[in-house]
């Protein structure tokens, strides 16, 4: 009897295993070979997706978060006036599972010192049934990239079936994407002074709470930074993401409570309304930010080092 | 602002998500085999509340009024009965049925009702007085309302004997494979397997995933597809006409069959891996000859409720029994036949068709079968004498082609109107489709600009084909998984892994498509 | 017994088994000729038939007919 149970075990153990490799072969022809939309990648994944890109282990700082990673801080900048090396790992709309896989999958590739998690994604969170099948479906997809890239089925080519490295394009921004448009935010102060927070959903801490974990468990310091977004953010968010990251004993520096000291111009500074900031705007803040990463985070100077763009 | 990618929109919990086949269903049955038989049954029943809940909140406490009122009603008409009062136990019955029904048709027609309401006021310029607000709909109500009327008519007609653990009514009414979208259980079959608490067992278990994949396959691969160009289509028919109408009227039921089968399938996988075998909703339905034979395989239990409920107590009933005599007496056998047909069929497939929902349409699909069932049995000793004539082409296999694919068109066409957004889009696209129509349409590729190209339509055709094969081996009474098992062993993995990945790689999911909600469960 | 097989030979003339046990499940008696067939039993044998006792179990074979009738006569 237990032999029968043993040997059926196995069976299916066996069953399943041989699916995995499968998936995973599959994985490897369908996931794409470069960060463009001909080899079928996502138009959403193609900013981040060149830190893949990147000469391994060159990176200092890794920015994760929504679009307002992307709009508001410049690794050029960074760059050009720290010498910091970093790359802007943003999605539009990022969830705190996707930033936690992101990270996972960049720090295959690299070993950052210091990771900026944008905070707008703390507040990015629909129905619970909605988040857990999302969950579910991202987890999948980081192990097997074949749940993502499945549809390319009908447009394989000769060079995904050869399979082979990812040879990305690299991006001249690294993740920025900038824009020149002015709509000014007129809506007037945005941060007023209050006791009330808004709760963070348990389907966002989860993952947030492992994005921490593994930032300690790799020595890797954290930072939860707000960039400046008035249609976005207000002083019930701050609260939250405040007491939140005072419990995880993460350092959280809003930027939003920034203005003055950023010199933020609404009439300039924005590209979209108070949604987005413009290239003006992420000047200053990426400015600031440099100055705030070199005093309390000592990364040196890397401008000795030979960086082909 | 956030922007999100189309799987984002993911549904909540339905059969098809992840979150049913990797949390809910695992955690399920892992409670289940690890309690012992006493509880099994009550962690059944808290399982189907809390994918009650998921999907629709606080509306639970429709169903579970529902089952507190069939336990006290039962019991009471048992009490009655016991004391020889009928008239107690007729107004228990009625009583019951009145409240059930009542919130149905109150919860589902409200607002329809209103609406049509109103319109009759307007004609008389009169200030119209309801106000049309759609009721949020507790799902499946459609679903547990006929099994709750089902268990009361059962008590009525001496059956079953009245239950009296609320539990089991609970479970019988709720029970999670069940309620979204159908089969229509009877209480005399399921209702005490579901409380035996039997154990998972290995062959029950591999079954029932089986059988749940199959159905995810014919749903992912198939019918979440079509409906692409089924959207297309009827998203915007006036751009449309004839021959492309037509395919997407066909696509259409495709589609349903596809969803509504698979749905049955992984509801029936669901069952069968707690042992509890829930009857069958389909039986190859496109291997019809009549149109009252594809009645009897399509949504069998729908069929099959409203015979028992509704068919067979207005046959009988003394008034239509009277009519009937005294045209048989009269010697006109066939035409008491045919009056009666039309006096009992006709309020069933009222009910029929406006079970579907509060549309005109709807109605207008009842009334259109009704008329097809009555033409089909008004010239039934017509058929008769031409195939007694005839014999030899009687009952050639091409005679019967013709009327199997009479069949399909005769049901195409009731599709159309079905997924049309009421009965002037139907109608509309009905002419366009008549006026239009030109078969050049079919190889001048006007049906490859409808969001599906040439690799889709061969996926959909294999996939079909897979099922067709399925269809014609289980006509035969052939068990289809009994003969996959006998294949070696290499061949019946890569049947599997064929499955799986069918549905891993041409699955209808994720970018570029928009999740498709089950089209019944909205019923 | 003998009368039920003939009564139901009136109704239903293809049927030449008289132990066939499957008139319902085979679909050898269809809704309408079960409404018959319920007609002329209540009218020979002078019994109510009523709609709960429409089931296959009652009907599938003439053997159960028979037990229906017979139970039903005794009730009254």
């Amino acid at each position: 009897m237990n032999k029968d149970r043993v040997v059926r075990l196995g069976r299916v153990a066996v069953f399943w295993g041989i699916f995995v490799f499968l998936l995973h072969g599959g994985s490897v022809v369908a996931a794409p070979k470069s960060n463009t939309v001909e080899a079928g990648m996502e138009g959403r994944d193609i900013p981040s997706a060149g830190v893949l890109a990147e000469p391994k282990d060159s990176l200092d700082v890794i920015v994760l978060g929504d679009s307002e990673g992307h709009s508001a801080i410049s690794p050029v900048v960074l760059w050009k006036e720290h010498g910091i090396s970093s790359f802007v790992c943003s999605q539009s709309g990022q969830r705190a599972v996707e930033a936690y896989y992101m990270l996972k999958k960049v720090l295959s590739v690299q070993k950052p010192k210091v990771v900026i998690l944008e905070t707008d994604l703390f507040y990015h969170s629909r129905e619970w049934q909605r988040e857990w099948n999302l969950a579910i479906e991202r987890t999948a997809r980081y192990y097997f990239p074949i749940v993502q890239y499945h549809n390319r089925w009908k447009r394989l080519t000769y060079r995904d079936w050869k399979g082979g490295s990812f040879e990305g394009r690299r991006d001249a921004n690294r993740g920025f994407l900038p824009s020149g448009d002015i709509r000014p935010y007129k809506g007037g102060p945005y941060m007023v002074k209050t006791e009330e927070k808004e709760a963070l959903k348990g389907t966002v801490t989860f993952w947030t709470d492992r994005l921490v974990e593994l930032c300690r468990k790799k020595g890797i310091q954290l930072l939860f930074v707000g960039t400046p977004t008035p249609k976005n953010w207000d002083y019930r968010r701050h609260n939250g993401v405040s007491d939140y990251a005072a419990r995880r004993k993460v350092p959280f520096l809003d930027m939003n409570l920034l203005e003055k000291e950023l010199n933020i111009d609404w009439e300039r500074d924005s590209r979209d309304e108070g949604d987005h900031l413009n290239t003006y705007g992420a000047e200053k803040v990426s400015r600031y930010l440099g100055d705030y990463l070199k005093e309390n985070y000592g990364l040196t100077s890397q401008t000795g080092r030979k960086r082909p763009v | 602002m956030p922007w999100c990618s189309g799987s984002d929109k993911g549904s909540r919990m339905a059969y098809h998500t992840a979150l049913y086949l990797v949390l809910f269903l695992p955690a399920v049955c892992l409670l289940y085999q690890l309690a012992g038989v006493r509880f099994r049954p009550w962690v059944l029943l808290g399982g189907s509340l809390v994918f009650y809940w998921c999907v629709s909140g606080a509306l639970v406490l429709y169903p579970l009024a529902a089952v507190l009122l069939i336990h006290d009603v039962g019991l009471w008409m048992e009490a009655a009965g016991k004391e020889k009062d009928e008239r107690q136990r007729k107004k228990a019955f009625v009583w019951g049925l009145a409240v059930l029904l009542g919130i149905l048709v109150w919860r589902k027609y409200g607002s329809f009702l209103a609406a049509n309401g109103n319109r009759v006021w307007r004609l008389f310029s009169l200030e119209p007085p309801f106000s049309v607000v759609p009721a949020l709909l507790p799902i499946g109500i459609s679903f547990y309302t006929l099994q709750a009327v089902g268990y009361l008519g059962d008590v009525w007609y001496k059956r079953i004997p009245a239950e009296r653990n609320v539990g089991r009514l609970g479970l019988f009414l709720t029970f999670f494979p069940c309620i979204m979208e159908g089969p229509i259980c009877r209480y005399g079959q399921t209702g005490h397997v579901l409380w035996e608490g039997r154990p998972i067992t290995w062959d029950n278990l591999t079954k029932g995933v089986q059988r749940i994949f199959w159905g995810l396959a014919k749903k992912m691969i198939v019918a979440d597809r079509l409906n692409i160009l089924v959207q297309t289509v009827y998203g915007k028919d006036e751009s449309y006409s004839g021959v492309v109408i037509g395919a997407a009227a066909c696509c259409y039921t495709i589609q349903l069959y596809m969803e509504f089968s698979g749905c049955m399938d992984m509801v029936a996988g669901s069952g069968e891996i707690f042992g509890i075998c829930l009857p069958e909703n389909f039986c190859q339905p496109f291997f019809s000859k009549t149109v009252p034979e594809f009645w009897r395989r399509w949504h069998i239990t729908l069929g099959a409720w409203f015979k028992d409920y509704m068919f067979y107590p207005i046959s009988m009933s003394p008034a239509l029994r009277g009519f009937g005599r005294r045209l048989s007496g009269k010697g006109r056998r066939r035409l008491a036949r045919l009056g009666m047909s039309a006096g009992a069929l006709f309020p069933v497939w009222l009910c029929n068709g406006l079970w579907h929902g509060p549309r005109w349409s709807f109605l207008f699909f009842g009334m259109y079968y009704f008329m097809l069932i009555l033409l089909s049995i008004g010239a039934e000793p017509w058929v008769e004498r031409w195939k007694a004539k005839y014999p030899v082409m009687g009952n050639h296999g091409v005679f019967a082609g013709v009327q199997i694919v009479r069949t399909w068109i005769l049901v195409v066409i009731g599709e159309l109107f079905f997924r049309a957004e009421g009965l002037r889009q139907g109608i509309r696209m009905f002419c366009s489709m008549i006026r239009g129509w030109r078969f050049s349409q079919l190889w001048d590729k006007s049906l490859l600009e409808l969001g599906l190209d040439r690799m889709d339509f061969v996926v959909i055709g294999v996939m079909v084909g897979a099922v067709f094969l399925v269809s014609v081996l289980n006509e035969r009474g052939r068990d289809v998984r009994q003969e996959i098992g006998r294949l070696p062993l290499p061949l019946r993995w890569g049947v599997y892994y064929g499955v799986l990945f069918g549905i891993c790689v041409f699955g209808a999911y994720g970018e570029g498509y928009v999740p498709v909600d089950l089209i019944y469960a909205n019923f | 017994m003998e009368d039920v097989w003939m009564i139901l030979r009136q109704v239903e003339p293809d049927v030449d088994d008289m132990n066939c046990g499957e008139l319902i499940d085979g679909r050898i008696l269809d809704s309408f000729s079960v409404l018959e067939l319920i007609g002329r039993l209540e009218d020979y044998f002078e019994i109510r038939i009523s709609p709960g006792e429409v089931t296959a179990a009652n009907f599938n074979s003439v053997r159960s007919i028979c037990a229906m009738v017979q139970r039903l006569r005794q009730g009254e």
